[in-house]
């Protein structure tokens, strides 16, 4: 058997989950225990305690893990980079593999995937944008139609047709615009379409199988966002070109 | 006896480092993102942050393998045991010291050791510890960088009274500030080290603030101001606009840091920071009268983590711990 302890801290949500299967067969991941509460701001302080809470009702040690896995992101910057940071450290102390996974990839697994369904995860990015992605179920497999992206909802609605299944706190911030943009849509309400760890892991363990990288210096956040201070340098230099 | 593993990235410099007893360095490895940094002509929090997050896992495999301590999650690794794991909670970016601190906390829970938070300028502090000299308690401290400007009694660690801060800028943040009214690339401090080179310091008399006042603050606005003018009344060559302003802002220093001795009674006096470094500081201080100096190598006055290491010792020896929900304070108070 195989174990695996995954966090997702993308968002004000703090998950931990311990996660189980035998890679021999092609049954999905059991989950042997999920911890999940709203943190806020108090990733840092709880991160660790979730995780041993998460390992205690697993009645996991966590020298018996085999393989760590933690949300890249998109999602909030200070989140993305507790969460990178503590596992980067749990993989760097124990020596073990850690698979970054990216946020919406996960969230995709929250859903059933049903043969032709498009599943759009969309996350709360601020400053009114979503960070948002599609992906087109065939022949049972995924298929990226959309990749991560951060835009405006209208702009990111617009690259869709049909009637997607949108899942997440963006797809509740803007169901009304959802609805005007694309009247089939249909919507998964919170609580079950916020990030898993539960999703994470099993997204971490299809990956793992594909030979994603282990490396933990590699399990880096993707931000999807420029700081200011660059996009303003960017911006000075268009402008002298211009 | 401790071997401790500590870590710091308050600001712009990812470093582990290995320490024993607080003196002994046994390993020391700094990941600088100053090149950049340095086309923003000072340090952006955000891209720190995600330099720091990027950085770690090589920079904590590297100081602990150069320091030949056993790896406790590697059954064939052999070296000495460590004790303890440290990082800087504060002050600092935010972001930046979230790294560290997570990154530390977790080590701490998988090799079951104790985690020590560190005041970054308690960590400044003690790189006058490292090696074989070392003051007394109780001694006085100048704490010279891009953020502090401090004359600072110590009388214990973790016990410290502060005798005067600047009222504005920080010296090293006036060095910053100067270097680019004089196109001198970033961080100022080096560069209008150069740039004084074979300049006149007499040639423009730039104030020493507060010279003849009792109180032991600074202010490093107006020298600023000085010469912002003397570059619109005309200028002049620029080695000579950096080496008297350097002379002035040292001099400053000095003058402080000889009306505390002369208060306190002190004669031991620390020489801690970034703006450590500048020779003409470690020269002058040097030469005061009757007063023992202490000065960190030039490569412990900048941001590094043996000095947290060397902090954290006595730390550890004082039974200072932290848990697995201490969280960083980017506005930590020293005293």
């Amino acid at each position: 058997m195989q174990y695996l302890l995954a966090a997702d801290t993308a968002t004000s949500l703090c998950s931990v989950a311990v996660c189980t299967r035998d890679p021999e067969t092609p049954v999905p991941p059991q989950i042997l225990s999920e911890v999940h509460f709203e943190a806020g701001r108090r990733h840092a302080e709880s991160l660790l305690d979730a995780m041993d809470a998460a390992l205690s009702h697993a009645a996991i040690a966590l020298e018996e893990i085999d393989l760590l896995a933690i949300a890249t992101g998109p999602g909030s910057f200070t989140g993305l980079r507790i969460g990178v940071a503590t596992w980067k450290g749990l993989a760097f102390a124990q020596r073990l593999p850690l698979v970054g996974v990216p946020t919406l990839d996960a969230m995709s697994r929250l859903v059933p995937w049903t043969e032709g369904a498009l599943i759009v995860p969309m996350l709360d990015a601020r400053m009114s944008e979503v960070f948002g992605a599609a992906y087109r179920i065939e022949d049972g497999a995924r298929v990226e139609q959309q990749a991560a992206c951060v835009l405006p909802p209208q702009e990111f609605l617009a690259q869709l047709s049909g009637a997607p299944l949108c899942i997440g706190d963006g797809a509740w911030l803007y169901r009304e615009q959802i609805a005007a943009a694309l009247p089939q849509a249909v919507m998964a309400l919170p609580p079950g379409a916020a990030p898993r760890a539960s999703a994470l892991a099993w997204e971490a363990f299809s990956r793992y199988d594909g030979g994603a990288t282990t490396d933990p210096g590699l399990a880096n956040p993707v931000y999807l966002r420029k700081s200011q201070a660059e996009v303003n340098r960017e911006n000075a230099a268009k402008a002298h070109d211009a | 006896m401790s071997v401790i593993l500590a870590i710091e990235s308050s600001c712009d410099e990812t470093g582990v480092a290995v320490i024993r007893n607080g003196r002994e360095v046994l390993s020391n490895v700094v990941a600088s993102q100053i090149d950049i940094h340095k086309v923003y002509g000072g340090v952006v929090p955000e891209i720190a942050s995600r330099q720091h997050t990027r950085a770690i896992v090589e920079v904590a495999t590297e100081a602990l393998a150069e320091a030949g301590v056993r790896h406790p999650g590697k059954p064939d690794s052999t070296g000495l045991d460590l004790d303890a794991v440290a990082a800087t909670n504060g002050p600092g970016l935010m972001g930046s010291l979230l790294v560290g601190v997570c990154f530390a906390k977790s080590l701490a829970r998988v090799w079951g050791l104790p985690f020590i938070p560190v005041h970054h300028i308690e960590g400044h502090l003690f790189s006058v510890f490292i090696g074989d000299r070392a003051p007394e308690w109780p001694f006085l401290a100048l704490v010279v960088s891009g953020g502090h400007t401090q004359l600072v009694r110590c009388d214990a660690p973790q016990q410290y009274a502060l005798l005067g801060a600047t009222r504005d800028d920080a010296v090293g943040e006036s060095f910053d500030k100067v270097a680019r009214l004089l196109d001198l690339p970033y961080p100022g401090g080096p560069s209008i080290q150069r740039a004084a080179e074979g300049g006149n310091p007499g040639a423009f008399d730039f104030p020493r603030a507060l010279r003849s006042h009792d109180s032991l603050e600074f202010s490093y606005s107006g020298l600023k101001t000085a010469v912002l003018y003397a570059l619109r009344d005309g200028g002049g060559p620029p080695a000579d606009l950096a080496a008297s302003f350097q002379e002035a802002a040292i001099d400053t220093l000095v003058i402080k840091t000889r009306q505390a001795v002369e208060q306190t009674g002190l004669r031991q006096v620390a020489l801690v920071g970034g703006v450590a470094a500048n020779r003409l500081l470690r020269e002058r201080l040097g030469a005061l009268e009757g007063v023992e100096v202490f000065m960190p190598e030039f490569k412990y006055c900048m941001d590094n983590a043996a000095m947290i290491g060397a902090a954290a010792h006595a730390l550890f020896e004082a039974g200072v711990r932290g848990d697995s929900r201490t969280v960083p304070s980017p506005g930590l108070p020293l005293v």
